[in-house]
């Protein structure tokens, strides 16, 4: 080991995550905290919480990811979310053949990897449906935290909400909620309207039959697991630490940076 | 200062609104331009153009229609411009590229019109375009449903002729287009008050077929390894042909060529070895639309090549003047016109053809299909456009984006993430 | 980064200046003239200039006597990636 640590940031639009890596490729630190208003500042205070022989180490490189990653005024380089979910993933699922489904808060991923490598990809479009955003606000519109909607969602019954734009869902929430309809099968539909968004999104794009991983905001919600699995009709993998991906690739990206 | 206030008052033009126009485009201009280094010093013509696009041009036009010479605007490369300039008519193509025209298009059109559309109807009625003030008649066309019901509104405001584009290439349809043009040949002798013949028609086509040579020129330019112009700069002369007199456009487009071929005998580069060549595919770039182009080229590739109407489209595939009555010539130019593979004909076999023979010939990394939001013909032919290219092992990125900056960080993401791809 | 934007009254000045400068090997590139330099309701053309060329373009200008309106230095005009288009 020669002591080299590469730090990766990934400055989502929700949440920031870091991982340190050192040149073993082992995880030595970590840390999730909220994007808040300022990336810049956010990213500031990340950097004055990293290890100090770390931080202070020559040797160490900076890769910044996410849509904040210009925002990282220390970064030796940004690499984009894509290539550094990708390599996350591939880490951690111990997979060199796998599809990623990365569920976020301003966007879905679905990224093909073929031999280690990216070979195809596909975000989702300028609107917020089907992402964690979408989840947000209607778990907002029920009064309740996304995890509660979401475990609710699990004991609600088939209802659908038809549109997929964020703005026209909520009214349609609201309208459910007007007509009595139980909070749980509005929830229900609510998960099941973005898993049925990755399904469609997923059509343009060649997954074949390679495992489907999900990273992400939402790989806790084990409901939308599931869900995703039924959708595709068939298993879909996930590892508690999955929503750092994107920064454990980046830390990936740093480590082997000059 | 250049003057041109009272001209663009003569033309009815809304003066405040259109200074605001002005005072963005030098931003635009000197980010997407000038920070390139090493660009090619025959540029300077387009520099120059672009610098005073709503000044020198329309000038020109306007000291020709005092001589009683009429300005034709158009809007598509499926008008023949060899019918207009036979009959010693102008063509100027009517510019739609720019996010100020959409709001005043939004006014009177859904807003789920593409941005094209929205913006050319916007720089009319907002009388902020003094080539849309200038054009005497506007010719229009049925490649898609939008512009066919937009000239609608249009020809409420400005004289409109339109030109039924046929929707599939059987021979009737060939036959038919070649009666679409005889008709028009009609009216433009109606317009400009001369009649047309044989020999005024060959000199027209020798004269349009000198400029499609010398674009092709320039493009032949960019299959070379070493690289010897950028993107952005090939696509702003490509842009400025559409408003150009067809022999001054020809003669620069060649001086620009002498260089570059100058430069690949030298060895002189735009952009360091290796850097991934990307062939875009899709739309149309309107002038001043230079977003993707910008993005693609400061996210660590290059455009080598473009397979649109603002691109290979407008200058591939000659017209036959071998022809000795107006009707053989007719015929001619139909066959010529009828050979571009715009996405409104089906099938389209051909534009996929094109796009991985243009990929081979200049010798693209990877492709990138991008469509104006809102364009239903182009977005559905993404898929077989994928699919085939897949097919091939080339690379593709499908893309959607309109007028607006706002998207340009999700576009980033997206072609970044391309060419980190591309880059393995 | 300071850079310098030589305007005109009219195009034929900046051509003819364009033409001198080159002739003399001074780099220089026509460019809008930015909002913020020139008049109200006036689109027109400038010759932009990098810093280490601008003392040259002006023996330039004076030995040829050169017609132009003025010189202006601008400093941050040009970002590759500002992403502010037209």
């Amino acid at each position: 080991m020669d002591g080299k640590y590469g730090v990766g940031i990934d400055i989502g639009s929700t949440c920031a995550k870091t991982v340190i890596i050192d040149s073993e490729g082992m995880i030595v630190w970590k840390d999730l905290r909220p994007t808040g208003w300022s990336s810049v500042d956010t990213a500031e205070a990340i950097r004055k919480d990293l290890p100090p022989e770390i931080r202070n180490n020559e040797k160490t490189r900076f890769v910044a990811t996410g849509y904040g990653r210009v925002s990282v005024p220390f970064a030796d380089k940004c690499v984009t979310e894509i290539s550094c979910h990708a390599k996350g993933a591939v880490k951690l699922f111990g997979l060199r053949d796998l599809n990623v489904i990365d569920i976020g808060g301003q966007d879905t991923k679905l990224i093909v990897i073929r031999g280690g490598a990216v070979t195809e990809f596909i975000m989702n479009d300028k609107c917020s449906a089907g992402t964690g955003r979408f989840l947000e606000v209607m778990a907002n519109t029920l009064s309740v935290s996304p995890a509660a909607m979401c475990r609710m969602a699990e004991q609600g019954n088939e209802t659908r909400i038809s549109s997929l734009c964020t703005v026209f869902a909520e009214s349609e929430v609201i309208n459910l909620i007007g007509m009595g309809t139980p909070r749980e099968n509005i929830a229900w539909a609510i998960v099941d309207s973005i898993v049925q968004k990755v399904k469609t999104q997923a059509g343009k794009i060649r997954l074949e039959k390679e495992p489907l991983c999900l990273t992400g905001g939402l790989c806790d919600f084990s409901y939308v697991q599931k869900k995703l699995e039924i959708v595709f009709g068939r298993d879909v993998l996930t590892t508690p630490d999955a929503r750092f991906a994107g920064a454990l690739g980046a830390a990936e990206y740093a480590v082997l940076s000059g | 200062m250049a003057d041109y206030v009272k001209m663009w008052e003569n033309l009815g033009m809304d003066l405040e609104s259109h200074d605001m126009l002005c005072q963005v485009l030098p931003t635009a201009v000197g980010d997407v331009f000038m920070t390139q280094e090493n660009r090619p010093k025959a540029m300077d013509f387009w520099d120059l153009v672009i610098s005073e696009v709503h000044g020198i041009r329309p000038a020109e036009l306007i000291e020709e229609q005092k001589k009683g010479r009429k300005v034709f605007g158009t809007f598509c490369v499926f008008v023949p411009d060899e019918v207009i300039i036979a009959a010693d008519g102008i063509v100027t193509g009517l510019c739609g590229g720019s996010q100020f025209w959409v709001p005043g298009g939004e006014e009177v059109l859904p807003k789920n019109t593409c941005p094209l559309i929205k913006a050319s109807v916007g720089a009319r009625l907002g009388r902020t375009c003094p080539f849309f003030r200038i054009a005497d008649v506007y010719v229009g066309e049925t490649t898609c449903d939008g512009k066919k019901k937009a000239y609608e509104i249009l020809g409420q405001d400005v004289p409109m002729y339109i030109m039924d584009v046929p929707q599939m290439k059987r021979p009737k349809d060939i036959l038919k287009w070649k009666e679409e043009i005889a008709e028009f040949a009609e009216k433009v002798e109606e317009i400009t008050g001369n009649k047309l013949s044989a020999d005024k028609l060959k000199e027209a086509i020798r004269i349009v077929n000198e400029k499609r040579k010398a674009m092709k020129r320039v493009y032949d330019a960019r299959k070379s390894v070493c690289l010897p112009i950028s993107g952005r700069d090939t696509l702003l002369m490509t842009q400025i042909s559409f408003f150009d007199d067809p022999e001054r456009c020809a003669k620069m487009c060649n001086r620009l060529a002498d260089e570059l071929e100058q430069r690949i005998k030298d060895g002189v580069s735009v952009v360091p070895e290796g850097t991934k060549r990307i062939l875009v595919t899709g739309t149309p770039l309107a002038v001043p639309n230079w977003k993707l182009h910008n993005i693609i080229e400061t996210s660590g590739a290059v455009v080598v090549c473009e397979e649109m109407c603002t691109g290979t489209r407008y200058f591939e595939n000659l017209v036959d003047d071998s022809g000795e009555t107006l009707d053989d010539l007719y015929m001619a130019l139909s066959e010529r016109y009828m050979k571009n593979n715009c996405a409104c004909f089906t099938p389209n076999p051909g534009r996929i053809d094109d796009i991985i023979r243009l990929a081979k010939e200049y010798k693209a990394d990877g492709v990138i299909d991008c469509s104006l939001k809102f364009c239903g013909l182009y977005d559905i032919e993404k898929k077989s456009v994928a699919e085939a290219l897949k097919a091939e092992g080339i690379p593709v990125l499908s893309l959607e984006t309109d007028y607006e900056d706002s998207d340009a960080g999700q576009l980033r993401t997206r072609i970044e993430a391309f060419v980190e791809m591309l880059n393995g | 980064m300071v850079r310098y934007y030589i305007l005109f009254d009219n195009y034929e000045q900046g051509l003819a200046l364009h033409d001198l400068l080159d002739g003399a090997g001074v780099s220089n590139r026509i460019t809008p003239a930015p909002a913020a330099a020139r008049g109200k309701l006036c689109c027109g053309m400038s010759l932009l200039v990098e810093a280490d060329m601008i003392d040259r373009a002006r023996e330039v200008i004076q030995d040829n006597n050169a017609v132009y309106h003025s010189i202006v230095p601008m400093d941050n005009q040009l970002q590759a990636k500002r992403d502010r288009y037209c």
